[in-house]
């Protein structure tokens, strides 16, 4: 009986949106016997959301820029038209004012994002108010919100991964980001061997640390684990052999990562590799042997430093997430490119999604057709380096859609 | 007439050098109209440059293996080569250790900013592609096969400097073993062409002025500033290292020469050509004519030896190594060793060394060699590097050029007929000691 309601509303909602109509209205009234109905009902579109922060995807304004909005946009929001935050955001008082503030419920102002301002969007269209819910303690309590009922949809950036799908919907995805690593320079210098930097980094060798519970423990694991745990000396440039460290935050990966920099391995193997240059039938005795015996599983548990070797603990040699992370951490801290390398593993995506009751088809495909109608091609580059244009992008196909009630726009009519 | 006069004289190198400074520096957008002077003549000098190197190493030598009685020299130059490469690289190393250029403070924040703006935005590795194998090559063996030319127009065609070199020494010998009636036909023939491509090149000193200032507006234009002051300490006590160093090589010249002035004056020339052209080759034609006419040292010889000292003793590239790696440990904040020190010290010659027949940019990736044994990573500052050479170089060379000189005349004995204070001597009769 299911399939072929869901056909009959699709095949409805196909015509729904080849046809004039457009309101947000109508739309509510025509689909208020059908499974949006508990949202229309409600009136409040709950989303789940990551208690922390991972800008430019999904945060919470800092103080900074609340003020700046009381500032500016005083009283009735329409002082300033149009201005930039320090960031270069652009900062719509209209928008934000009127806007917003007949979608958005209680407290969930306070948040941005390129996450938040899609489900914004969305929720406008579908003409009811939009609530963040930011209790999730780490990505996959998200879904399990979402599983439990708790959330109409869960957002924050997150990865389509096949346990995931156990337990939920989710959308196809709206931006597909590369997997990717923050490598201190130095200690890829060490493991080198002579090799050019992306053959070092096929046989990584050291301590990566990854957010715990984040899919990016089992990316690593499937990626860099040790392929021969009985490796020689001589072989042992061309095997992995990596640790995985958990960490309780992003941030406590970077903070380890940083102090590592200034930590130098001061081993004399460099003499062995002059007389291995000048002659290459004499073997150089590589002394790093001690990898190959420790690195057998990651450290789990709840403190890393209690699982892991104490002499190996300090120094990371890579941090593990997807490229808009990384390019984002170095594009505000740029002092970072003097100490770590940028690197991006091409052909290996991590597709994100947005999270849906396991029977919510309806939603999933209306989210979807909103995706598609927006026009904005998501990339990591374009969200990190031209954040405010794709933000503007969404926003104003936000508005066009708000003000038009009764005519339809070109973009709904093809 | 007097025009023509007046475009050869110190005054209107230093009216062009002058001019040249201004736009490069205050109108960068009138470069574009005066780069083309500067291409031209430099165009022009390397065109005769080639046939220089191979007739004057050709004749130089198979003259030598004909004539000479007394090759000792040779034995005495390469002592000096090694001394004079060890030591410019302790200088460069106790500078560098001194000085601690590369404990930035504040400027680490735009020394980030400008490694961000000017590399890769991030390297793309695909994990799982066939991986290539540890590459066995070795350092002596790729030496040995970049000497070997195994098509000598192809070498001169491409402008392969070292395979040139080798070239022209096994021809010389050749010739010099060749019979006595032959052998002068073709050392007449090759002294025509040789004299024939200087003459050029001296007849191009006419629009010297105007090459000068085409040449720096464009090197002066291409300094990425930020780069520089980010470095502020670097790049000064890099560029006035190397001026203590033709200092110091001027001491050499007085101690061998009796004068101080005079060889400061002979190889005005040479030593202008070299900072503006940032081109040791460049200035082969006048550092020949300047030591042979104005110093008076033996025509064979001089024609031998300078092209080999520009090519193999790297003075220059060997002083700024020593120094660029201090800079780099400093940075990185390494710990260091006496062991590591001494590895700063060799590397750094075994890295100059290697830098023989490249110049520019791709020099600079000779660091690595040093870099590499220590451990440092390079890639990052490496763009640093490039963006301050156009101010590091013409120095860099003129080390090379002014060093080679001083060295040569240390090796070889004193010269007869020595031409003290007179730039402009007249010519001698050039065939005489060829007979």
């Amino acid at each position: 009986m299911y399939p072929f309601n869901l056909v009959y509303i699709a095949a409805l909602l196909c015509g729904y949106l080849a046809s004039s109509v457009s309101t947000a209205d109508e739309l509510t009234k025509f689909i208020h016997a059908k499974p949006l109905a508990p949202i229309v009902e409600r009136g409040i579109l709950r989303v789940a959301m990551y208690e922390q922060d991972s800008p430019p995807f999904y945060y919470a304004y800092p103080d900074t820029v609340a003020e700046f909005r009381r500032e500016a946009c005083n009283p009735e929001g329409k002082a300033v038209p149009v201005k930039s935050l320090n960031d270069g955001t652009p900062f719509d008082c209209e928008l934000y004012y009127s806007i917003d503030n007949s979608i958005l419920h209680t407290e969930s102002a306070q948040v941005g994002g390129l996450d938040v301002e899609l489900i914004k969007g969305f929720a406008q269209k579908l003409g009811v108010k939009v609530s963040f819910l930011r209790t999730a303690d780490s990505l996959d309590d998200v879904v399990s919100m979402v599983a439990k009922g708790e959330a109409d949809l869960g957002i924050s950036k997150l990865s389509i991964t096949f346990n995931r799908t156990t337990k939920v919907l989710f959308t196809k995805p709206y931006i597909k980001l590369r997997k990717a690593l923050i490598v201190n320079r130095t200690l890829l210098e060490q493991i080198r061997c002579d090799r050019t930097k992306e053959q070092a980094i096929q046989h990584l060798k050291g301590n990566v640390g990854v957010i715990r519970d984040s899919s990016y423990v089992t990316y690593a694991r499937q990626r860099f684990i040790q392929d021969n745990p009985t490796a020689t000396a001589k072989s042992w440039c061309n095997t992995k052999a990596v640790t995985v460290v958990e960490f309780d935050s992003w941030e406590e990966v970077i903070k380890r990562l940083k102090a590592g920099t200034k930590t130098y391995n001061n081993q004399p193997q460099s003499i062995w590799q002059w007389t291995h240059k000048l002659f290459p039938g004499a073997s150089a005795p590589i002394t790093n042997k001690k990898h190959n015996t420790e690195s057998s599983a990651s450290c789990t548990g709840l403190k890393p430093e209690e699982r892991c070797n104490p002499s190996e603990r300090l120094a990371l040699i890579a941090g593990f997430r997807d490229e808009a992370e990384i390019k984002y951490l170095i594009k505000n801290d740029k002092k970072l490119t003097q100490d770590f390398l940028t690197v991006v593993l091409e052909n290996d995506f991590d597709a994100k999604g947005i999270a849906l009751p396991a029977d919510a088809y309806f939603l999933k495909f209306m989210l979807e057709v909103y995706f598609d109608s927006l026009g904005v091609k998501l990339t990591a580059n374009n969200v990190i380096l031209n954040y405010a244009d794709v933000i503007q992008n969404i926003t104003r196909f936000r508005r066009s859609g708000s003000s038009v009630n009764t005519h339809s726009t070109s973009g709904e009519r093809q | 007439m007097n025009l023509l006069r007046w475009m050869k004289s110190g005054y209107a190198v230093v009216f062009g050098a002058a001019i040249g400074v201004y736009i490069g520096i205050k109108k960068p957008e009138y470069v574009a109209d005066i780069a083309p002077f500067g291409t031209f003549y430099l165009d022009v000098l390397q065109m005769c440059i080639l046939p220089i190197l191979l007739t004057a190493i050709s004749l130089g030598i198979g003259r030598l293996i004909k004539h000479s009685e007394d090759n000792s020299f040779i034995i005495k130059l390469v002592v000096i080569f090694i001394c004079s490469l060890l030591s410019a690289s302790v200088v460069g190393f106790t500078i560098g250790f001194l000085f601690e250029p590369g404990y930035l403070g504040e400027d680490a924040e735009i020394i980030g900013q400008v490694i961000y703006d000017l590399s890769e935005p991030d390297l793309q590795v695909d994990l799982f592609a066939k991986y290539v194998p540890l590459n066995d090559e070795s350092v002596l063996k790729n030496l040995f096969f970049t000497l070997v030319p195994p098509n000598i127009f192809n070498a001169l065609s491409n402008g392969y400097t070292i395979k040139i070199l080798f070239f022209a020494i096994l021809f010389g010998c050749a010739l010099g073993a060749l019979q006595k009636q032959a052998a002068d036909h073709i050392f007449l023939t090759f002294d025509a062409i040789y004299q024939a491509f200087s003459r050029l090149v001296q007849w191009l000193m006419y629009v010297f002025p105007l090459g000068i200032c085409g040449l720096l507006a464009t090197n002066l234009s291409q300094i990425g500033t930020q780069a520089v002051s980010a470095m502020a300490l670097f790049v000064p006590m890099v560029i006035v290292t190397f001026i203590v160093w033709f200092g110091l090589m001027c001491l050499v010249m007085k101690k061998t020469t009796g004068d101080f002035l005079g060889p400061l004056n002979a190889l005005k020339e040479p030593v202008i050509i070299s900072l503006t052209t940032s081109n040791a080759m460049a200035s082969l034609p006048s550092a020949l004519e300047a030591m042979h006419k104005n110093l008076g040292y033996d025509k064979a010889k001089i024609d031998l030896l300078i092209p080999l000292t520009f090519t193999l003793c790297r003075i220059g590239p060997t002083l700024y190594f020593s120094m660029a790696t201090m800079f780099v440990i400093q940075l990185y904040d390494v710990d260091m060793s006496f062991y590591r020190y001494l590895l700063v010290i060799f590397g750094s010659v075994l890295a100059g060394t290697a830098t023989a027949g490249s110049s520019g940019v791709s020099l600079l990736t000779m660091l690595g060699i040093v870099s590499g044994p220590l451990g440092v990573p390079l890639d990052a500052v490496l763009v640093l590097f490039v963006v301050i050479d156009p101010l590091i170089a013409p120095f860099r060379v003129m080390a090379i050029v002014h060093s080679s000189c001083a060295l040569i005349s240390l090796a070889l004995p004193k010269s007869i007929v020595f031409v003290s204070k007179n730039t402009g001597a007249a010519p001698e009769p050039l065939d005489s000691e060829a007979r």
